[in-house]
């Protein structure tokens, strides 16, 4: 029986502080042990927290003396963070600190609780293996992601970016919280218009490739779409390489979409007339899901935004049924 | 476990200013600024009187400790951050033209100014930071370019807001920074507090701005999930 691990949350969690670092240097508090990435934008290092010995993350992003300040994906992931951190599928967001560099240049460091792998590297590491991921497995992170994502928009926020590398992972445990939040945006407040040049290629959804101005959170239900089954097949499901390549892509094996099957494409800003396949079975493109995974999959990847399962929903569906009965809620 | 009490879907993606993602006609961008301006106005002639009150007392107390206790850093360094605010020019413009600006050059939009109202309203509740005379040029700027910066998917660089506000691109983006940790990056406004607020300004705006906006904000407007949180984290203390 297939159920999650969770791990014991602490009594008390440690609201983050947001200090200046007065007195001690921020980096004189932890000892940077390796570089481990690249997040949307900062450096990202493993290191040791000298007072208590504690591996954290440490991102770092560095504030030139040029006429931008602190970027908009700072300021919206840490306070993002700072709002869905509780959660225990988002990444915890310890502490934040200004400092300086030796060039005297100011640095914010966002100190994040430390997981060794993503889902990017669990993904690649099977495929290198020529193995597959365990369907048992597939389904306990699946599970996480939704819940994760469940959170995250019933806060009113969009992450914009889920892809296998922003899902972090605990290999001994098989935790999986989401991460990276530097793209996302909150909905809670009425703009005109969503930027289109967020999420990574591969991941995005035909709404966005075809110009919709307004967006909301089916974007990211078709990434979690896309994630499920490379986790299945450890391959990308829609690799394209350009905008225009990657709705081909997604059209060719889907479908060319029409009014009957998404009533109002036509009449998206980027809509003309495109080669008119018919699409293929999942069964075919996703080789290796029950009846049932393949049900939820469909409803991730539904053409009309308004109809893709929303990530509240697939926590009830029956693909999940032996995942949820070691759910403590 | 009890159930959870998150805003539901259709509580959070509303669009509490009407559905083409802009705010009702009411709040138009002349008729935003106008009534902040006014609002602002208020405030600052309040904060000018309190301050005055303050300062007198202070005189008669000549027992009072200094103002700049360093028996807690925390507190010093953010007393710092807020003095950073202070000093320097004075609007030589109304408040309206001041805020004006921001629309007409920088093409902020209704919502942004809101945003930027609630930062305000959050700067006075938790770090004790008012809008008077002397802080008024450098506060708004931030508030704004803040506020646009979280709201807005495209943004003007921050030398330009600066030019807009009439400051230095340096000193602006030193009061960023200010104003962030100042704020403890709070920078999201929920669905239902975003349209308090703007239920709030559409009110001034019915009533020929006699309305009094200082006594319906007396309780913090905070959304469930946050008030919730803040309690945990207060019980955590």
């Amino acid at each position: 029986m297939a159920t999650i691990q969770h791990q014991a949350k602490p009594a008390v969690a440690a609201a983050p502080s947001t200090t200046t670092g007065g007195g001690q240097r921020a980096m004189d508090l932890y000892e940077k042990l390796e570089k481990v990435g690249e997040g949307t934008y900062g450096k990202v290092y493993r290191a040791r927290e000298k007072a208590t010995g504690r591996i954290v993350a440490l991102k770092k992003t560095r504030l030139p003396e040029d006429d931008e300040g602190v970027p908009p994906t700072a300021m919206r992931e840490v306070s993002l963070l700072r709002m869905l951190s509780q959660d225990p599928h988002v990444v915890r967001l310890l502490d934040l600190k200004q400092g300086v560099n030796k060039e005297g240049q100011t640095i914010l460091y966002l100190v994040f609780e430390y997981m060794d792998t993503d889902l990017k590297k669990f993904i690649r590491g099977h495929r290198s293996n020529n193995e597959k991921i365990p369907a048992a497995t597939v389904k306990i992170l699946m599970y996480q992601l939704c819940k994760g994502v469940a959170f995250v928009h019933g806060r009113g926020v969009l992450h914009r970016d889920l892809k296998p590398h922003n899902l972090l992972m605990d290999r001994k445990t098989m935790a999986l919280k989401i991460a990276d939040l530097g793209l996302s945006r909150a909905i809670t407040v009425p703009v005109k218009k969503y930027t289109h040049e967020i999420l990574t290629l591969w991941y995005r959804a035909p709404e966005i490739l075809l110009g919709a101005t307004h967006y909301s959170t089916p974007v990211d239900i078709w990434s979690v779409g896309c994630i499920f089954a490379e986790l299945v097949t450890n391959q990308p499901l829609f690799p394209g390489d350009s905008e225009l390549q990657q709705l081909l892509h997604i059209f060719k094996l889907l479908g060319t979409p029409n009014e009957q099957v998404w009533p109002g494409v036509g009449k998206l800003p980027n809509w003309h007339e495109y080669p008119q396949w018919k699409p293929t079975k999942l069964s075919a493109l996703v080789p290796g899901l029950d009846a049932d995974g393949y049900d939820l999959l469909e409803k991730l990847l539904e053409y009309e935004p308004a109809k893709r399962i929303p990530a509240k929903k697939a926590l009830e569906h029956p693909y999940f049924k032996d995942v949820r009965k070691g759910d403590a809620h | 476990m009890a159930t959870s009490e998150l805003p539901s879907e259709s509580d959070a993606f509303a669009f509490p200013c009407g559905d083409d993602g802009t705010t009702s006609p009411a709040l138009s961008p002349p008729v935003v600024i106008s009534v902040l301006a006014s609002i602002l106005e208020r405030h600052i002639a309040l904060n000018e009187r309190a301050m005055a009150a303050a300062s007198g007392l202070d005189q008669s107390a000549p027992g009072d400790k200094d103002d700049d206790d360093d028996s807690d850093p925390a507190a010093a360094a953010a007393r710092k951050r807020a003095r950073a605010f202070d000093g320097g020019t004075v609007l030589d413009m109304s408040l309206h033209a001041f805020l004006e600006r921001f629309s007409r050059y920088a093409h902020v939009s209704p919502q942004v100014y809101v945003v930027a109202y609630a930062y305000l309203d959050r700067l006075r509740r938790g770090a004790g930071v008012r809008v008077v005379r002397a802080n008024a040029q450098r506060l708004l700027t931030t508030a704004i370019l803040v506020a646009s910066k979280f709201v807005e998917d495209r943004n003007y660089r921050n030398s330009y807001f600066a030019a807009v506000g009439g400051l230095a691109a340096a000193e602006l983006s030193a009061l960023e920074l200010d104003f962030l940790f100042l704020m403890q990056f709070r920078l999201n406004v929920c669905a239902g507090v975003f349209r308090s607020y703007c239920r709030h300004l559409e009110r001034e705006v019915s009533h020929g701005g006699w309305y009094r906006v200082d006594r319906r904000l007396g309780r913090p407007l905070v959304c469930a999930g946050e008030a919730r949180a803040q309690q945990r984290q207060a019980a955590a203390v």
